[in-house]
């Protein structure tokens, strides 16, 4: 919360979102599209600071679309909603971190497990998106935003060069505001009908599938090394049959999310569908045994935009925002996958900015630039610029499958004990692993470079 | 029950039930759970409300829904009651019931003076019980006429408006349809597919969500906790009554189960053009029966 700025204080009305508002003629104050976790996020700092904000939602309840293949790190609902880890509807706390590296039938993992993430204030979390993303929006609600489900965003209204409202769906469906927030998920058509984005370019988005297979928590238990509310997320290179892209595990109480995030524009090229790598990644030695027994509850797919900094769109315009994936604001940097932190970041950063531009009475591109100045002083925009060249070397064919293969060669050979032959050398595994899985010294090196810099 | 006076403003309601759309079915025991957000109208009881609707227009009368359905229908209850109820009525039942129960609690409502409804659409059938016999049960209890399983219905205006009357298609054995005419007061039930629900305008889905002004009337139906004995079968179609084999001893009997040695028409496979095939086709139907002489 911005100084000066207070929330509504308990007990007082709550405004009415239908309210016709002032001197500007406006039906509400904002209307902000997508009641995802930027959307939510957005409506609740407008509405807690006393301003009409309708939040639409084109699904029959928020979260109904939405799915992910991560974690949620909560620690941006710090600010939002104070101690809500009691509260959330939370799946396990993950205590324990894996990045996985697949090839043919080997696995090499780098495990990290800590308990203290399993106590308040907690890291990160797994949780069900329809679950999580209707709790938030009700709290939007609750603070007096107006939540419409079954309802689609079809276009933008102008007056001159200023977005006044949107379109829906709906018979009668024209709805006029000071500003319109844009939280309308990957491939933004509102973004994109503004001019905002200038090349959308199928490279910066992955297609992301996922199943969600039902075995019980004890089971869960044991096989992940796990107990009670503690859980594991999996990050996993080298199982994508050649697409560009990674895989993941991660446990929820009862299911175990299985997925992969596969490159749009290679998948496109190929003769691989998605569902069929999927397959082929869980019959891995490596994986089947997490998952086998279990039985499939849901398969699903979504767009995914990974192209971080450089893919982002022009993020103001006059009387417009965007945020979360809208704004390309997924961040995939390889061992962090985040997405749901930096859509709640954005969406707050976009709602405080609109109520401070309101209270100034300047919606234009200008009055609301200090989107813009919030986002480059938090965590959001300051770690893609930072993370900005590792979408790329994660997606690279070295990380994808070269090194995958090479390290779990020299895995392989360093702990294979082959007497009465002496063990071989360190140096002489790696340079032999390096010539198979052609890898060579300058592009190692290269790449390292590129790696130490971008994770700085 | 008393017809009214006047039909000034027929009232339409439509009567609808809030169910688990995607139940837990475990398969090795039969039994169903619960789903968490499964819960929603069956196909049939949007139809029912989008009939409704289009009756209460043809005869510039009104509107109402009536839900029996648990305090968490409200949200669903709303959207629907968006598309252009004049009231909602939600019959609060918190658990699960068998079926006369719920007819019961739903004639109590709609047996009401101050609803004082003149015409019952339902749905043919619900996905949890799917016996089709709340609108039979509804009709008995109000003593209006009945007409269920309908596959298209047509509101005909008439002077004086008590006058009024549907016109109705009835789905029949054997592929067959009937035309009916309809008196008021009825209850009728519709099939799934004869309508889909309008899209309720913007500004009334602005007070459709949840925390809103707008508002379901709660009727009294069971207190809260309270609900039949469970079952400790699952749940199960009822088995057609067919009448049992003639045959004097226990080989005729099952000659006649089994249909052996009986005087049937093989299978056939002919080769013919299409319209030959179609009139062979058409006289081989008529020969058992499916079509009528004036078909």
């Amino acid at each position: 919360m911005i100084p000066g700025e207070s929330p509504r204080p308990e007990g007082s009305p709550r405004p009415d979102p239908l309210q016709r508002a002032d001197a500007a003629g406006s039906e509400v104050d904002a209307i902000v599209v997508g009641a995802g976790p930027a959307g939510s996020a957005a409506a609740l700092e407008l509405a807690r600071n006393g301003h009409s904000v309708v939040l639409l939602e084109r699904g029959p309840f928020p979260g109904s679309k939405n799915m992910y293949g991560g974690v949620i790190y909560g620690r941006i609902l710090d600010t939002l909603v104070p101690k809500w880890w009691e509260e959330a509807p939370i799946q396990r706390w993950v205590t324990r971190r894996q990045t996985m590296m697949l090839s043919g039938d080997q696995a090499l993992t780098i495990d990290y497990r800590s308990d203290r993430w399993g106590d308040p204030p907690y890291n990160g979390a797994t949780a069900y998106r329809p679950d999580f993303d209707q709790w938030l929006a009700d709290k939007a609600a609750e603070a007096g935003a107006r939540v419409v489900c079954s309802t689609t965003a079809t276009g933008l209204i102008h007056e001159g060069e200023q977005v006044v409202g949107v379109t829906t769906d709906r018979p009668g469906g024209e709805l006029r505001a000071k500003v319109v927030i844009a939280c309308d998920g990957a491939n933004s058509f509102l973004a994109r009908e503004a001019g905002l984005y200038e090349n959308l370019d199928p490279a910066n988005f992955t297609v992301g599938v996922k199943e969600t297979i039902a075995l019980p928590s004890e089971v869960i238990d044991a096989r992940f090394g796990v107990r009670g509310d503690h859980g594991v997320d999996i990050e996993i290179l080298g199982c994508t049959g050649g697409v560009p892209g990674g895989g993941f595990v991660y446990t929820n109480r009862d299911t175990v999310s299985v997925g992969l995030v596969l490159s749009l524009p290679e998948l496109a090229k190929g003769d691989k569908r998605p569902e069929q790598l999927l397959h082929q990644m869980k019959q891995h030695a490596g994986i089947a045994p997490l998952v086998e027994g279990g039985e499939v509850r849901e398969y699903s797919a979504h767009m995914i935009p990974e192209g971080g900094y450089e893919a982002m769109p022009e993020l103001i315009g006059n009387g417009l925002l965007v945020a979360g994936d809208a704004a390309s604001m997924c961040l995939a940097a390889g061992v962090w996958l985040e997405g749901v932190n930096f859509a709640i970041g954005s969406g707050a950063a976009a709602g405080r900015a609109t109520h401070r531009a309101i209270q100034r009475g300047d919606t234009s591109a200008e009055g609301l630039e200090g989107y813009r100045t919030r986002l480059e002083s938090s965590f959001v925009l300051s770690d893609h610029r930072k993370l900005r060249e590792i979408p790329h070397l994660v997606m690279g064919d070295l990380a994808q499958t070269r090194l995958p293969g090479m390290a779990c060669g020299v895995a392989e050979q360093f702990f294979h004990v082959d007497n009465p032959a002496p063990k071989p050398g360190l140096r002489r595994i790696i340079r032999s692993e390096m010539k198979t899985n052609g890898v060579r010294f300058r592009d190692l090196i290269r790449e390292s470079v590129k790696a130490i810099r971008g994770f700085g | 029950m008393n017809p009214k006076d006047t039909f000034l403003s027929p009232v339409v309601a439509a009567c609808i039930k809030w169910v688990d759309l995607r139940p837990e079915l475990d398969s090795v025991q039969g039994t169903l759970a619960p789903s968490r957000r499964g819960g929603g109208f069956s196909a049939a009881d949007l139809s029912a409300a989008e009939t409704a609707l289009s009756i209460a227009e043809a005869w510039s009368g009104t509107a109402v829904l009536v839900c029996a359905g648990p305090a968490n229908a409200d949200r669903s209850l709303l959207e629907v009651a968006a598309s252009g109820f004049s009231r909602t009525v939600r019959v609060d039942i918190p658990g699960q019931l068998e079926t006369a129960t719920v007819a019961e609690l739903l004639v109590r409502t709609l047996g009401q003076t101050d609803l004082d409804v003149d015409l019952v659409v339902c749905g043919d059938m619900s996905y949890d019980r799917s016996s089709g016999a709340v609108p039979a049960m509804l009709a008995h209890h109000l003593d209006f006429c009945q007409a269920l399983g309908l596959l298209s219905v047509e509101p005909v205006s008439a002077e004086p408006a008590d006058d009024h009357t549907i016109v109705a298609i009835r789905r029949l054995d054997g592929a067959r349809r009937e035309r009916i005419r309809i008196p008021i007061p009825a209850v009728i039930s519709v099939e799934g597919g004869i309508a889909t629900l309008r899209r309720a305008a913007l500004d009334a889905s602005m007070g459709e969500s949840a925390h809103t002004d707008a508002e379901v009337e709660v009727r009294g139906g069971h207190s809260h906790g309270e609900s039949d004995p469970p079952r400790t079968t699952p749940w199960r179609p009822r088995a057609r009554t067919l009448a049992g084999p003639g045959g004097e001893s226990a080989f005729d009997r099952i000659l006649e189960l089994t249909g052996s040695l009986s005087d049937t028409s093989p299978p056939r496979t002919v080769k013919a053009d299409p319209s030959e095939a179609a009139r062979m086709i058409m006289d081989s139907l008529a020969e058992w029966g499916y079509l009528g002489s004036d078909d």
